[in-house]
């Protein structure tokens, strides 16, 4: 009996601590905030910043990462720019990185209650949980008083990162406009191509295919006897020729979307979606495609690519750039010349306009996010802070990396003229600088040397670029109606935090030549596909139809492509429809739809 | 009655042995902690199976959900050809990877050059502690189109097109078995090796006065000899029946041979962990326990009444 007693005490005792164990957390985030300690007195100095008197201690996790590695700050970049935000902002950010998955991490933190005060890089699933459990503190009052770098920034976006109780809890990080550079693309070898005598580039799938085969004819093997192809994956999956293929006939996200009456279809239940399994099917059954496709990733494509095995892409432009020059113009740069490189091409199906392809997509609030938690003492002061990293200087400055002469760039103290490149040669002295221009060293302008030691990404490295992204814009940095980048280097275009290219400020053409045969045949438009963002609540039913969906399509996909004959490709196609369809695949559809129209109705306020 | 004063002198002995035995159970306290803290109080946590569980809520504010998401699991698609795929590729693993390091062992004990002895077997070790990551790479570079196997089949004019070993859902299941056999022979071997080496070298002595060869030794002794250890182990591994691992499946297959790999694993992996639907996860895993829980005393029992050993 007393051993039965002390078994009930002690299964008891348990569950006690279980079940209140699990409940941690003061569930501030409703809770109004003292924003007082932020009303700081004088004047900003000449990064924007009003000095606080106290150090602001920011803690920051910033998702799965090499802790070991940023302590050891090998490069010193951490302690230039540990040294930069202390003497100039009286700033110190405690980056923190897990080598745990982030997803796993944050819910270990949430149910231990054990999380720093800002969490950046998350995504938008995961900062809704914080949210739903009041650990993300509301930012509206913030914003607010403190945040107009941000609101203006992020224009009409803002409505669209509203909570259904018109708060803001999280901002993005790394939003911004993905302006025209080039997206998928239909890439091909632009030496081989250019043997062939061709007036002018292929514009369709189908003409891509008459190019692909005889660029292969005419280089049957590699330079190690191997049999080359067209094309390959980089996901095992082929993922990336149906994405291509969808770009080309204006898909988004897999959806055909008609303006007109509001209405979704899935590439499944279109003609279209037929049209572009036989293609790709015709693709393969005539060795176009490379039959290990499916055992393909990253690594072995950018091997197959600089080995001449694989001779186009279809994939984001930057596989045939890095698997291609890049990597030849560095390892092989005796042997390289200037058009040997994979030409970035975009195409449209027939009867349909480049202008209403979706080979260039781009979501203006990107996919991370950025909340303050509960832990935070000082929303006031955080937010002064994320404020002054969205202003065009801070955004500069954490993207690049403290201005120096040692670093890539640096703020000119006077007028001055300076050297480009023009038509291949360089010219001295032939751009007018104005006084506060923020200069690039000219090193960085010859595109074909930028990656080598003592050039861009490794002077950036060495001066903090990047280290404390917390909540900034990632994409291009340029003059619009939202922002004002005027004071850039007029030598280069196309900024972003992670990268730039040069340009001749007269007529502004890309001044380096090989970047011009790179992107000269890539005329799709960029497409604002924000709208079309889509979360998927884990605890909800219709995203385990949708995982159900998403396994078979693939599934579907690699069928329908290494279909043995045209005919087996259209059964297969018409009874994975069938199947996905019984899957759940319209109730999907009208998900997707409704997730659109919230996020219309959102935008428009 | 009986069981009364069997409980009480059970007690007595245990009691004795704290005193008789104490140096020993100080060693053993450590583990013994260990395991309540790190095995059986996580057991615990189990009972989120039974609610609509969200990390960071109270389990008060959680929905009890009974058994929503077995239901939930039987209900996903394709559930007949994923417990098809669980249980072909855990009863190849029973079976063929079972034997193999019996085979193995036995082999290996017939060798009497110490050093080649010793290399062989340590050579057989290597492949366990290689990565699945590692191994997926090797069997791609072999297996490929433009792998090794092509080449010298190529080379060779036995083939004129190169084979998709790895999209073809044929070879699937010979590929995955053939590749745990290699990674874990050489590792699963120890335990029957050093069961061979307890085995009474005089019966070996008495096997040769009567006339036994090395092929009769080693079937009449050296079998006979480690079958404890071979039933034991045999018992606890039908208890993971269920566990037909996702690794090895996710990284070698695709798309092509998602028909065949499909398990209750990587279905767990899928909807459970990548969907971060902890519950979910949870409650196929107690299910799986549960079920190879009932498993091993049914082939224990089984055990006891045909060959007299048991584990428990």
């Amino acid at each position: 009996m007393k051993k039965k007693v002390l078994a009930m005490l002690l299964t008891g005792a348990m569950a006690f601590s279980m079940l209140t164990g699990c409940g941690k957390g003061s569930g501030g985030g409703g809770k109004e905030q003292d924003l007082s300690s932020a009303d700081l007195k004088g004047e900003p100095n000449e990064w924007g910043w009003v000095v606080p008197e106290e150090t602001l201690v920011l803690d920051v996790y910033a998702g799965m990462g090499d802790q070991q590695e940023l302590e050891a700050d090998e490069k010193g970049g951490k302690a230039v720019m540990d040294k930069w935000l202390l003497d100039n902002m009286n700033v110190q950010i405690n980056f923190q990185y897990s080598n745990m998955e982030m997803d796993q991490q944050l819910q270990l933190w949430l149910t231990s209650g054990d999380y720093p005060a800002i969490i950046t890089n998350m995504t938008d699933d995961m900062a809704e949980k914080f949210i739903a459990q009041g650990k993300a503190l509301d930012l509206t009052d913030a914003l607010a008083q403190y945040g107009d770098n941000i609101t203006r920034r992020y224009g009409k976006y803002m409505n669209m990162m509203k909570s259904s109780d018109g708060k803001v809890y999280k901002l993005a990080t790394l939003y911004g406009d993905n302006v025209n550079v080039a997206g998928s693309d239909f890439g091909i070898r632009y030496d081989y191509w250019k043997e062939l005598g061709e007036d002018k580039i292929y514009e369709t799938p189908e003409e891509y295919y008459e190019v692909l085969k005889k660029v292969l004819a005419n280089h049957p093997t590699d330079d190690n006897g191997n049999k080359t192809y067209g094309l390959s994956a980089t996901d095992k999956k082929g993922q990336n020729l149906l994405n291509g293929m969808l770009g080309a006939y204006g898909f988004i996200g897999g959806y055909k979307y008609d303006e007109a009456s509001g209405e979704m279809t899935h590439w499944l239940n279109t003609d279209e979606g037929l049209e572009i399994a036989k293609f790709m099917n015709k693709l393969y059954r005539e060795e176009i495609i490379d039959p290990s496709f499916l055992s393909t990733d990253y690594e072995k494509l950018m091997t197959d690519i600089h080995n001449g095995t694989i001779v186009g892409n279809c994939d984001a432009w930057w596989y045939g750039w890095t698997g291609g020059h890049q990597y030849w113009a560095t390892q092989d740069a005796e042997n390289w010349e200037l058009e040997k490189r994979i030409a970035n091409v975009s195409v449209h199906a027939e009867g349909l306009s480049m202008e209403d392809t979706t080979l260039l997509t781009s979501r203006f609030l990107g996919s991370y996010r950025c909340i303050v938690t509960d832990k935070c003492k000082d929303l006031g002061m955080v937010m002064r802070y994320l404020n002054w990293e969205n202003s065009e200087l801070g955004n500069f400055v954490i993207g690049w990396g403290a201005p120096s002469a040692d670093n890539v760039w640096d703020i000119a103290k006077e007028d001055t003229k300076v050297g480009n490149w023009v038509d291949g040669e360089w010219v001295e002295d032939c751009v007018d600088i104005k006084a506060g221009t923020w200069l690039m060293k000219d090193v960085i302008l010859d595109v074909d040397r930028k990656e080598e030691i003592g050039s861009y990404h490794d002077l950036k490295e060495k001066n903090g670029a990047g280290m404390y992204s917390i909540a900034l814009n990632g994409n291009w940095l340029y003059t619009n109606e939202l922002q004002n980048f005027d004071l850039i280097d007029p030598r280069v275009s196309h900024v972003s935090i992670y990268d730039y290219w040069p340009v001749n400020p007269d007529t502004g053409e890309f001044s380096n030549e090989g970047v011009k045969l790179s992107w000269g045949f890539y005329t799709a438009p960029m497409q604002d596909t924000s709208l079309f963002a889509v979360t998927w609540d884990a605890t909800q039913d219709i995203t385990t139809k949708n995982e159900n969906v998403k396994s078979k399509l693939e599934e579907a996909w690699a069928n329908m492509v290494t279909a043995e004959s045209e005919e087996a490709c259209e059964s297969i196609f018409y009874e994975y429809r069938e199947t996905c369809n019984q899957l759940g695949l319209e109730e999907i559809t009208e998900y997707v739809k409704s997730q659109h129209d919230t996020n219309a109705e959102k935008y428009n306020g | 009655m009986k069981s009364k004063e069997q409980k009480a002198k059970n007690r007595k002995e245990l009691i004795r042995s704290f005193r008789t035995q104490r140096q020993m159970w100080a060693i053993s306290a450590v583990a013994i902690l260990w395991a309540i803290i790190f095995c059986y109080i996580p057991m615990l946590g189990n009972v989120i199976a039974f609610f609509d569980y969200t990390p960071g809520q109270s389990l008060v504010d959680c929905k009890f959900v009974g058994l929503k998401y077995w239901i939930d699991f039987f209900q996903l698609p394709d559930m007949g050809r994923v417990f098809r795929n669980t249980l072909v590729i855990s009863g190849l693993s029973m079976t063929i990877g079972f034997v193999a390091p019996i085979v193995f062992a036995l082999l290996l004990n017939e060798i009497h050059h110490t050093l080649f002895k010793k290399v062989v077997q340590t050579i057989s070790y290597l492949p366990y502690f290689i990565s699945w990551v590692v191994v997926a790479s090797i069997l791609f570079t072999l297996l490929g189109t433009d792998g090794n196997i092509n080449e010298l089949l190529l080379n060779m004019g036995v083939i004129d097109k190169p084979i998709a070993f790895l999209n073809e859902k044929n070879y699937f299941w010979g590929i995955l078995t053939t590749s745990n056999i290699w990674k874990d022979v050489g590792w699963s071997a120890i335990i029957y090796i050093s069961a061979i080496a307890g085995v009474d070298g005089t019966l070996y002595e008495a096997g040769s006065v009567d006339g036994l060869g090395r092929f009769g030794k080693a079937w009449h002794i050296t079998l006979p000899g480690i079958a404890p250890t071979v039933i034991m182990l045999f018992i606890m591994g039908i208890g993971g029946i269920l566990n037909a691992g996702f690794e090895q499946q996710l990284l070698i297959g695709n798309p092509l041979t998602q028909e065949v790999y499909e398990n209750i694993d990587t279905y767990v992996y899928r909807y459970g962990m990548q969907l971060g639907r902890y519950s979910f996860a949870t409650s196929i895993g107690l299910m799986k326990s549960i079920f190879g829980f009932i498993l091993v005393l049914i082939s224990n029992k089984i055990s006891a009444k045909v060959t007299d050993m048991r584990l428990f």
